[in-house]
């Protein structure tokens, strides 16, 4: 599954971006964005070929945004999709850029976990070095687990956003060196998925990175929260884990 | 009286009495005190009566007498001159020095004419002049100057005629001398006239007044006083005689009363403690005796009950001393016994327990010579026990001889007698006790006795205290010996365990060989150990041997019957030669002597009842053991004659087994289309065992490649069977199912629980592989992991199972799972011998897997099935407990 990478074309004061905004990306366009913002008096972001947007991308975007209104300058978003808005919402940044809020649902009645013992389960298993490029093929991973296990497009763009936001974390927080790897393991039965990922360092909060936006970390893990059932972080022998667990439809049937 | 006094001490009691004494006495003084002044009180007023009465009739005499006088020299001298008168006047105023003067007064004459014979004396003029009395009258007291004076006056004519009146005047001092004569000095009287004016008084310079003590005690002053008339004047005489008598008595009743008291009291104490004492001394006695002082004595001489009491008291003492040091005496005796006892059965070593037991008789005994015998199992005789190893002991013939009576007598002897010498005479007696333990005898006990300074009188003549240490003795060598049979057998059985081990760690026949005349020389502590073994020809040679030359090797070529190895072999009987050197028809005597091989044994291999060698052991030294040895090397004979066979038939079948297998390896082609392939096969260092790990690489129908792994349970010739069971039986079922490697497995599951007798079970790892353009399905039965290395070694991916185990379950349903193997990219499969690799008891594991493919990234399969190969055997240091199978094929780009 091929990803379309970040593309953002300047024309006039209109900054159209297409592709991916996250974690690899948003620098160069939060970075074209201030130039702008310098110049122009008015900007307008066109988000309608955005593909996906993570929290990386949205505090890039949240941050310029301030930047934009403290110097006066008109910012505006616009042809933000319904995935986009959708993340925009779960994250809770919507009433920045003039969007509405997300609508508080009811929360989802959650099966019993017992009901998972006597599953069949298939596990997926990788461990990659710890390489932004290999997050990505994780990433994948994860999304093709999910989509074997039968969630519907709006299911899998959550679990790509939650796996996306646990695998970055992992890479940010948990490799302490080049030769430190992540390992996603994904198992899935008709009831569940479950994505686990692990890294070798001791989690978001004792390893500060000093160049992360900040905000960007409670940002992933809300983001997480939001779109999976269930998140719980079990202690690994060797670094930090994050376990997610999104029950499908069949399981809500139940 | 107790309950009233609680007093904790006899002196206590004791001043209780006393003050009790001293009260009682002056009680009893004082109504003494009072008796006696009572009577006196009585006495004293009889005695101022008759003092009283004597003095009134001493003045009454003393104015009779004035007034006799008075009128007697008158009588006849009416009418005498004035003249004459005044003479007889002057004379009796001569005749009595108490007149102080004396007068006559006639009323005839007128006027009336007074003749004095003192005239002018200014006393006659105090006196109102004597009246005309018809009767004798004393006048009252008059005071003039010092003296006190009366007038006495009597009529001196007829009466009735004449007036003449004389009269004396007189000094009160006539009545003092005249009372004075008739009173004790001591006595108080006093004179009073009519007035109450006193005229004379004797007695004290305070007369009537009474002690007040006594006044209070006795009674009033009025009642003793007592009063006379006179009869010749209106006078009185008072007298007051008890005042001094009675007085001092009064005063002194006090002091009296207290010195007597306290005099009782001294004496009440000096008794109470002559009566304390002896108690005191008997009480601090018995408390010492109370708390173990028992030589305590009391001595009290009193001679009364007290001293009895002693008497007792120190019969007592001395019974009890005699009691204690009787007790001591046993307890000391028991004590050294039971000392006795810990030393002799210290030891479980025969040597040490008779060794304690001699000592014990020559320091507690004084025994010049102990000897232990010992019953010898084999001889069943008596036999001196050597006190240290290695040594003998020589008895004397009669304690011997002694000994042996003993050793079949009931109880024990003893025969006392008298060795004289040139110093003396000595007394000695010879004791031999037999040692029995229950029903057995085990041995004796005989020792000389002799009475010298060491002698223990308590132990001396105690034949039953030494009998009670036989019996001791008798346990105590009873649990050696059967200890020392013990240590034997567990020896035994020990070195018997020692060479069973050895020999079965192994079924390779040479190793087995070898191990067993190793440690069969060891544990028998022979100089050399060999094993011959029949050939086809029915020779005897020399299959393995310990510590021999090769030259003695090569020439010990035995014909069976030939002595002492062919007898041995041919008569199937353990041979056992104490210097083979001493035996005359010795053949290789020459190179015997040069090995240095003195004492020989031989035993025939027998498995199942056929003689397949012999197993012979040399020594350095003549054989004197007690055959031990021999049983030893006869148990050692019949395992390695079963382990030996065993080792044969297991050769034959290890070969079979190894074969098969390396047939079953078969070929796996170099490349198929884009695939590359490299694989690796190391078994086990148990040479013994052959495994049941499979790879197959095989094109199929469609031109797929399938990769087959599988590690069927067992070892030895039944898991290569199964082992090419399962490889054939795959190869046709994933021929048929060419796509589907999960359908192939469930046929194989079904055929392996159906066809097979049921004791297969096979993890299988099965791929089938496009070699164009990589996609791979893939179905995992139980078997570890497969492992995809893609992103040019960057990342690993996990093909964990699709189903259990072939041969679990028949309900078993296997799933495919595709993946695209990328260009570049890897597949390596291996069996569980790779991640079960240990070392220090941690295992190497996926993880350790994963380190060694991320760290060994972009090999190419053949040198990346090396490298795993390689750095697994190192992580198990070469001590690989299982076999590694294992295959890599790589997706060209």
């Amino acid at each position: 599954m091929e990803e379309a990478c970040l593309v953002s074309v300047r024309d006039g004061n209109i900054l159209k971006i297409s592709g991916n905004v996250d974690f690899m990306s948003s620098d160069k366009f939060v970075e074209m964005l201030a130039g702008m913002i310098d110049e122009e008096r008015a900007v307008t972001i066109d988000l309608s070929e955005v593909d996906l947007i993570d929290s990386r991308g949205l505090s890039g975007l949240v941050a310029a945004y301030m930047q934009a209104r403290d110097s006066g300058v008109d910012i505006r978003l616009s042809g933000a999709s319904d995935s986009l808005s959708h993340v925009l919402r779960l994250s809770g940044l919507a009433p920045v850029f003039g969007l509405a809020p997300a609508v508080v649902g009811i929360p989802r009645q959650c099966p019993d976990r017992s009901t998972l013992r006597r599953q069949e389960w298939r596990m997926t298993e990788s461990v990659t070095l710890a390489e932004p490029e290999l997050v990505a093929v994780l990433r994948d991973m994860a999304i093709e687990a999910a989509r074997e296990t039968g969630f519907d497009a709006d299911a899998l763009l959550d679990v790509r956003l939650a796996a996306g936001e646990a695998l970055v974390n992992a890479l940010r927080h948990g490799s302490k060196s080049p030769r430190s790897r992540i390992r996603l393991r994904c198992m899935s039965c008709p009831l569940a998925l479950v994505i686990e990922v692990m890294d070798e360092g001791s989690g978001t909060g004792s390893q500060p990175n000093g160049d992360a936006p900040a905000g960007s970390c409670g940002l992933g893990t809300k983001l997480i929260k939001a779109t999976m059932d269930e998140v719980e972080y079990p202690q690994t022998k060797s670094g930090f884990s994050v376990r997610m667990l999104k029950w499908t439809a069949e399981a809500s049937e139940l | 009286m107790s309950g009233f006094i609680r007093l904790r001490s006899i002196t206590g009691k004791l001043l209780v009495a006393i003050l009790a004494v001293f009260l009682l006495a002056m009680a009893y003084q004082y109504a003494a005190f009072l008796e006696s002044y009572r009577s006196r009180q009585r006495l004293t007023l009889a005695l101022q009566a008759s003092v009283t009465h004597a003095a009134a009739a001493a003045a009454d005499d003393t104015l009779k007498d004035t007034i006799v006088e008075l009128t007697s020299a008158w009588a006849s001298e009416d009418n005498r001159t004035p003249k004459h008168r005044k003479s007889v006047l002057k004379a009796l105023l001569a005749v009595h020095p108490d007149w102080i003067n004396a007068g006559l007064i006639d009323t005839r004459e007128k006027p009336v004419s007074s003749t004095t014979a003192n005239s002018g004396k200014p006393i006659d003029q105090h006196l109102a002049g004597p009246e005309l009395a018809t009767e004798p009258t004393v006048s009252p007291v008059v005071t003039e100057g010092n003296t006190r004076i009366f007038v006495v006056s009597a009529p001196v004519s007829a009466p009735g005629k004449d007036a003449v009146v004389a009269y004396a005047v007189v000094s009160s001092e006539a009545v003092l001398t005249a009372i004075k004569n008739t009173v004790g000095r001591n006595s108080v009287v006093r004179v009073v006239d009519a007035n109450g004016d006193a005229v004379c008084e004797i007695g004290p310079k305070s007369p009537g007044r009474p002690v007040a003590a006594a006044s209070a005690l006795v009674s009033t002053p009025e009642e003793s006083e007592m009063t006379v008339r006179l009869r010749s004047a209106d006078w009185r005489v008072v007298a007051h005689d008890y005042g001094n008598a009675i007085g001092e008595s009064n005063q002194e009743w006090l002091p009296r009363a207290i010195i007597t008291s306290l005099a009782a009291a001294m004496l009440a104490l000096m008794m109470g403690k002559h009566i304390a004492n002896p108690i005191r001394k008997l009480s601090r006695a018995a408390a010492a005796v109370a708390v173990g002082d028992l030589r305590r004595r009391v001595v009290i001489n009193t001679g009364d009950e007290l001293q009895s009491l002693a008497q007792s008291f120190n019969t007592m003492a001395e019974n009890l001393e005699q009691h204690e040091r009787d007790l001591r005496t046993k307890t000391r005796v028991q004590q050294t016994l039971f000392e006795l006892a810990g030393t002799i059965t210290s030891s479980l070593d025969v040597t040490r327990v008779a060794k304690s037991i001699t000592d014990a008789l020559s320091q507690h005994f004084h025994a010049t010579e102990v000897v232990v015998f010992g019953r010898n199992d084999l001889t069943d005789k008596l036999e001196p026990v050597p006190v240290e190893a290695g040594t003998e002991v020589h008895a004397s013939t009669s304690l011997t001889r002694l000994a042996e009576h003993a050793f079949t007598s009931p109880s024990a002897l003893s025969i006392p007698s008298t060795i004289a010498y040139p110093g003396g005479v000595q007394e000695s007696t010879a004791v031999a006790l037999p040692l029995v333990v229950g029903n057995a005898r085990v041995g004796v006990l005989a020792a000389t006795l002799t009475p010298g300074e060491a002698w223990d009188t308590e132990l001396k003549n105690r034949l039953e205290l030494l009998e009670t240490f036989a019996s001791l003795a008798g346990i105590a060598l009873h649990n050696a010996y059967i200890h020392g049979r013990t240590e034997d057998f567990m020896k035994m059985l020990n070195s018997h365990r020692r060479v069973t081990e050895a020999i079965s760690s192994s079924l390779d026949l040479k190793q087995v060989l070898h191990a067993l005349v190793k440690t069969t020389c060891e544990v028998m502590h022979a100089k050399a150990c060999a094993i011959l073994l029949s050939d086809q020809n029915g020779q005897l040679a020399v299959a393995e041997a310990f510590n021999l030359s090769k030259d003695f090797r090569d020439k010990l070529n035995i014909t069976p019957g030939e002595p002492w190895t062919g007898v041995a072999f041919s008569e199937k009987r353990t041979i056992v030669r104490e210097d083979i050197c001493s035996d005359a028809d010795l053949r290789l005597r020459e190179e015997v002597e040069m090995e240095g091989l003195r004492g020989f044994m031989c035993s025939p291999l027998l498995a199942a009842n056929d003689a397949i060698g012999t197993i012979n052991v040399w020594m350095a030294e003549p054989y004197t053991g007690r055959g031990l040895e021999v049983h030893l090397l006869a148990s050692i004979a019949s395992h390695a004659a079963a382990v030996i066979a065993n080792a044969k038939l297991f050769g034959r079948e290890y070969q079979i087994a190894e074969t098969l297998q390396d047939t079953l390896k078969g070929d796996v082609p170099a490349r198929i289309g884009r695939l590359t392939f490299g694989h690796k096969y190391i078994p086990a260092l148990d040479e013994a065992s052959v495994g049941g790990d499979l790879y197959d690489v095989v094109t199929l129908a469609n031109g797929k490649v399938a990769l087959v792994v599988a590690d069927v349970a067992g070892k030895g010739i039944r898991a290569a069977v199964h082992t090419a069971m399962v490889r054939y039986m795959l190869r046709g079922f994933l021929y048929q199912w060419p796509d589907s490697p999960a359908s192939a497995l469930d046929l194989l599951n079904k055929a392996a629980i159906n066809y097979s007798d049921g004791h297969v079970l096979v993890t299988v790892f099965c791929a089938v592989i496009d070699p164009e353009t990589g996609w791979m399905t893939y179905a995992n039965g139980g078997h570890p992991p497969g492992i995809v290395i893609a992103r040019e070694g960057k990342q690993l991916i996990h093909l964990y199972r699709t189903g259990m185990p072939i041969g679990a379950t028949e309900e078993c349903c296997y799933q495919d799972r595709k993946i695209r193997l990328e260009p570049g990219s890897s597949l390596l499969l291996y069996t569980d011998g790779v991640i079960e690799a240990k070392r220090q008891g941690s295992m190497l594991g996926i993880e350790g897997l994963e380190d060694i493919l991320f760290d060994n990234a972009g090999l190419g399969p053949i040198e990346m099935a090396e490298t795993v190969c390689r750095e697994t055997s190192d992580y198990a240091q070469c001590d690989l407990k299982d076999d590694i199978a294992l295959i890599a094929a790589g997706f060209e780009k």
